[in-house]
């Protein structure tokens, strides 16, 4: 046996440094060097995997220096968010405050100010963690996703936009430019509710977004999109769990079957954070209260 | 008493403003030109034969200066009460993940780290034990030192079970007759509680800078606590004469224990000796976890004989102290570590057994209480779980049973100077005991929950402080504390001002540097201030001595009649008969006597060599601080998430020398102990830690810790005689109590009780399903 490292000595891998001016240049860097590439936003993430040696790109391909991916638009069909908007810059966005506010606390949940500052919804989205913060309320609103290749633009929904943990749809060259997330109906509300095992500055143990659409009078749900992160390989869709309370009138009974519903469609994993077992009951437990949170606020 | 001017007034921090400002200089400022850049290889494998190292790859990269392993290892020891642990790995056998293999010195860390990779070592996996009882086992699966009976032993300090392999440490108190004890008890409950594997978490991490001088000398700049010591052992390592040795120790950014053991300092030394440059090692966050040493954790079993009014007749715990794969601190802690459970209960039969064993475990050593938080964990739950069976008041249990003045304690020791009742009193009163908390609505149960505790200053110990005064009159102290933040320029400012009747701004104090400043056995054990405290006042009283005998003459009276204070010598009884201290030098500086004004003083705490049978000693320590906590918590009785809501913590400290500093001192216990309780546990697997960063091992933000109103640190006067101006030690006492308070407010809010720490949620919710049989 031979060995002649230890995982936490790991230094920095070694990689080349490229930048790319414009999504067409990133596109035609990542055609070029396929698996060896990997892009840079803030680097929050990217950078850690690195040092763990989770990822070893070759190149790093900086695309902060494209101009025109950092925005936060609004218009009758909804809002577009270029992948480069940072954390920090939709969670203090007054339209995304306004229209979407469950995006903007989704995005204040992550990690620290600093992490926000660097961090963007790009890369929150492409690495593709189970844990992604910005995916369950994202899923849930039923965004796209608006994405860049050698051979043009594409645009899928989010919800099919994660494979498995780290994994995604986008092929050799494509990039993700754009969330596209569109207009609620009236009397819509979400709630993002996220379990750390601390206060502040903390990994999604369990992450629960409920977003719910009431009829004029408050009486009966009648769209319900519950979206689990951090219970299975990607953000999963609870999709039974809807069904019991979608379309129906607003009912304890009801809201405490589509919790624990939602915790039998959770697959999760045992690690330092958390056994399976506990975050299938903390999927209940969310579920249960975000939907009470949904309501309340949607009424 | 005359009245005090400067000690006991809550003056600034003397090292604020260059803190905040960022121009404190910490060991990491420190650059030198020519300086080398160390990273150290250890082991991937919790225990391993070493077949072979190759390390020609990694001595040709570019910019590697020196690579060293064993073979370039002085053959001695880096802990001489037992000698089984060296620098880099012996015998080429590794007993732990994070055992260092080789070092390399670089250019830069990135080639020193890239050289590391190239390092090949052929390693034989050898069966590993982890488990503390089975390494405790006489028949154990795995012996982590076979050798153990060659290893040098200090004489008389080193007791280990001839029947155990692994137990390299034991300790013994015997008071009564428990037996008989039991028999006559009304009740007898017996538990088992663990305490969990955490790390220090200090800003600064180990770091060494090391060089050979000229003349052959070794000076190592470091962030430790126990200067002398190290200066100590790396004479007897290095092979050097006591005076080529110099430590230097600038600010350090916190050490709670861990910075008492040799970690960067002795490969820093080894490679600049070889590399003759000088050699910068720091520890990374992650290597602070696997190699810088974590607090040993204890397997405690406790059973208590009790009367049906709660006095107790008959306590005896047995202790397991799982050790990592070396003794280090532990040789010390098994013995000292058991104060903890003697000097706050009076108990007619007592017998404690503690034992310290060897597992393939990462690195541990002292951490702040040094075995109180540990002996109160399961000392505490159990008065209260004692107090719920009898249908007493956990606060009446204690009273009933606390020492009082002149009790003889079951060491043996007369006790005095305990003002606990009083600290009881107090925490008692400020959290409204006996008033059920306010509930609030949905899933958060809220409940009280009362410990208290104590932790010694060890005894038979030495400071040294020396006094110059200059010829402006300035009055500088030397010592050789290491000022890891608990604020100790400050604290021994106040003194010297009061001593020399002056403002704290006419006082300098100067520390970290062996060379320079005079001896002190180490920041450990809360005994600095006590030590230099009174080393000061002495040297403060034999530099005013001088001055006397320098200015009698010119007064016209005899010494004992001259008195000092606004830097002046004067008549006691005639103030217009005086001359200015800077006076009493000559124009160019010199005193007009001649020479320095130099004034000395030291302090040994008084010991009694103790009974190695029994325990049994009249001084076995110091004195005892002792401690009251209270904490109000809400447990989510759906997610099991505890948040402590309030905090208090009284202690009898005597004199506060500046009240504002001990109240730091108490609120970051507050801290430091939430973490402890709820958060905080080093989590292995085959024998590596899996969390070794701040992203899976949590330690508390400023929003899981009570603040403002809701934290509060009070002070009891229950003054030591011994003590400078009847101070008693603070600094870890306040982190002993926390952990039990909050176990016993979580059973009081929600009626499971945690023997395991920490106390974590899916522990919580486990315990809640169990007792309303749900699984």
């Amino acid at each position: 046996m031979n060995t002649t490292s230890l995982c936490y000595q790991w230094r920095h891998p070694k990689f080349d440094y490229l930048e790319a001016k414009t999504t067409e240049a990133a596109c035609s860097l990542l055609s070029q060097y396929k698996d060896r590439a990997k892009l840079i936003a803030g680097g929050t993430d990217l950078l850690v995997s690195m040092r763990r040696r989770k990822v070893t790109p070759l190149y790093v391909i900086n695309i902060n220096v494209i101009p025109d991916l950092n925005y936060i638009n609004y218009d009758g069909d909804g809002l577009r968010i270029g992948a480069l908007a940072t954390l920090n810059s939709i969670e203090s966005s007054p339209i995304v405050r306004d229209r979407f506010p469950i995006i903007a606390d989704s995005a204040h949940k992550i990690g620290t100010p600093q992490v926000r500052n660097l961090g963007t919804i790009g890369g929150n989205i492409c690495n593709a963690a189970p844990s992604a913060d910005m995916a369950p309320s994202l899923v849930g609103l039923g965004s796209k996703a608006k994405l860049k290749g050698p051979k043009g633009e594409r645009v899928v929904a989010l919800e099919e936009f994660f494979t498995g943990p780290g994994e995604t749809v986008l092929q050799t060259g494509e990039m993700l430019i754009e969330i596209q997330v569109p207009n609620t109906l009236p009397h819509t509300q979400g709630v993002y509710l996220k379990l750390p095992a601390r206060t502040a500055i903390d990994l999604a143990v369990v992450g629960v977004a409920v977003i719910l659409t009431l009829d004029s009078e408050g009486a009966n749900i009648v769209a319900a999109k519950i979206t689990l992160g951090a219970v299975a390989p990607t953000p999963l869709r609870a999709h039974q769990a809807e069904s019991i309370i979608r379309g129906k009138a607003i009912e304890d009974r009801l809201i405490a079957k589509a919790a624990e519903v939602a915790a039998d469609e959770a697959k999760p994993i045992s690690d330092v954070r958390g056994s399976a077992s506990y975050r299938k009951e903390m999927v209940k437990v969310l579920t249960n209260q975000a939907i009470r949170q949904a309501v309340a606020s949607a009424r | 008493m005359k009245e005090l001017k400067v000690v006991g007034k809550a003056i600034p921090r003397l090292d604020a403003a260059e803190k905040v400002t960022g121009r404190a200089k910490f060991g990491s400022d420190f650059k030198m030109s020519g300086m080398l850049y160390a990273k150290v290889l250890a082991s991937p494998y919790p225990h391993a034969k070493i077949l072979s190292i190759d390390t020609s790859k990694a001595e040709s990269l570019t910019g590697v200066r020196a690579v060293v392993t064993s073979k370039d290892m002085p053959p001695v020891a880096i802990t001489p009460l037992l000698g089984d642990h060296y620098m880099l790995c012996q015998d080429n056998v590794v007993r732990c993940v994070g055992d260092p293999v080789a070092a390399v010195a670089a250019d830069s860390i990135e080639i020193a780290e890239e050289a590391l990779e190239l390092i090949e070592v052929n390693y034989k996996e050898l069966p590993a034990v982890f488990d503390g009882e089975e390494a405790f086992r006489t028949d154990p699966p795995v012996i982590v030192h076979p050798d153990f009976p060659k290893y040098q032993k200090a004489p008389h300090l080193i007791r280990p079970d001839p029947e155990r392999p692994n137990v390299f440490q034991t300790y013994k108190i015997r008071s009564g007759d428990v037996e008989k004890g039991f028999q006559e008890a009304d009740l007898v409950v017996e538990n088992r509680f663990t305490t969990a594997r955490i790390q220090h978490c200090p800003m600064e991490t180990h770091l060494a800078i090391a060089w050979f001088e000229p003349d052959g000398g070794l000076t190592i700049r470091s962030s430790c606590q126990q200067a002398h010591e190290m200066k100590h052992v790396l004479t007897r390592v290095f092979n050097l004469p006591p005076s080529k040795v110099r430590i230097l120790s600038p600010y350090i950014g916190g050490g709670f224990g861990g910075k008492g053991s040799i970690r960067a300092e002795a490969i820093a030394a080894l490679l600049a000796q070889k590399s003759r440059r000088p050699v910068r090692l720091v520890f990374t966050r992650e290597e602070m976890f696997v190699s810088g040493g974590n607090r040993v954790p204890y397997i405690l079993n406790i059973k208590d004989g009790v009367k049906r009014d709660g006095t107790l007749i008959a306590r005896e715990i047995m202790a397991i102290l799982v050790t990592g794969a070396y003794s280090e601190a532990a040789v010390i802690l098994v013995r000292r570590g058991a104060s903890g459970a003697v000097g706050t209960y009076r108990v007619p039969n007592f017998k404690l057994d503690s034992y310290g064993v060897y597992t393939n475990l990462p690195v541990t050593g002292a951490f702040r209480g040094f075995g109180c938080p540990e002996f109160e964990w399961p000392i505490e739950q159990q008065m209260d779980i004692i107090a719920e069976k009898l249908g007493i008041d956990p606060v009446e249990i204690r009273m009933k049973n606390i020492l009082h003045e002149g009790d003889r304690d079951v060491s043996g020791m007369i006790t005095s100077n305990i003002g606990v009742e009083e600290c009881l009193d107090k925490v008692a009163e400020w959290i409204a005991w006996g008033q059920k908390p306010a509930q609030e609505s949905g899933p958060w149960r809220r409940g009280k929950g009362i410990a208290i505790g104590n932790k010694s200053v060890m005894a038979g110990t030495i400071s040294v402080v020396i006094v110059k005064v200059w010829e402006d009159g300035m009055i500088e102290v030397r010592h050789s504390v290491a000022q890891l933040g608990q604020g100790i320029k400050t604290t021994l400012a106040q003194i010297a001002a009061e001593q020399f009747g002056v403002p704290v701004e006419r006082i300098r104090v100067v520390s970290g540097d062996t060379a320079f400043c005079p001896f002190d056995f180490g920041t450990i054990a809360s005994r600095s201030l006590v030590h230099n405290g009174n080393a000061l006042i002495a040297a403060c009283e034999d530099a005013k001595q001088q001055l006397f005998e320098m200015a009698a003459p010119k007064l016209g009276a005899a010494t004992e009649d001259l008195v000092t204070s606004e830097g002046m010598i004067h008549v006691k009884g005639a103030p217009e008969r005086s001359i200015k201290i800077t006076d009493l030098f000559t124009p160019w500086g010199i005193p007009l006597q001649g020479g320095e004004l130099l004034g000395r003083g030291s302090y040994t705490g008084p010991i009694i060599s103790e009974d190695p049978q029994t325990g049994q000693s009249e001084r076995s320590v110091f004195d005892y601080s002792h401690i009251a906590n209270a904490v109000e918590v809400a447990v989510n009785i759906e997610t099991g998430e505890v948040k402590v809501l309030r905090d208090v913590l009284a202690c009898d400290l005597g004199t506060a020398i500046n009240p504002k500093i001990v109240e730091g001192q108490m609120e970051g216990a507050i801290g430091m102990g939430i973490g402890s309780a709820i958060h905080e546990e080093v989590i292995l697997d085959k024998g590596a830690i899996v969390n070794t960063g701040f992203m899976d091992y949590h330690i508390p933000t400023t929003l899981d810790v009570p603040m403002l109103g809701n934290a509060k640190a009070m002070i009891v006067d229950a003054t030591d005689p011994e003590g400078p101006f009847g101070a008693k030690g603070v600094g870890e006492v306040a982190l002993v109590p926390l952990a039990p308070a909050i176990a016993n407010a979580v059973y009081n809010a929600v009626g499971v009780r945690i023997k395991e720490l920490p106390v974590r949620p899916e522990k919580i919710l486990n315990a809640l399903k169990a007792k309303s049989g749900i699984s």
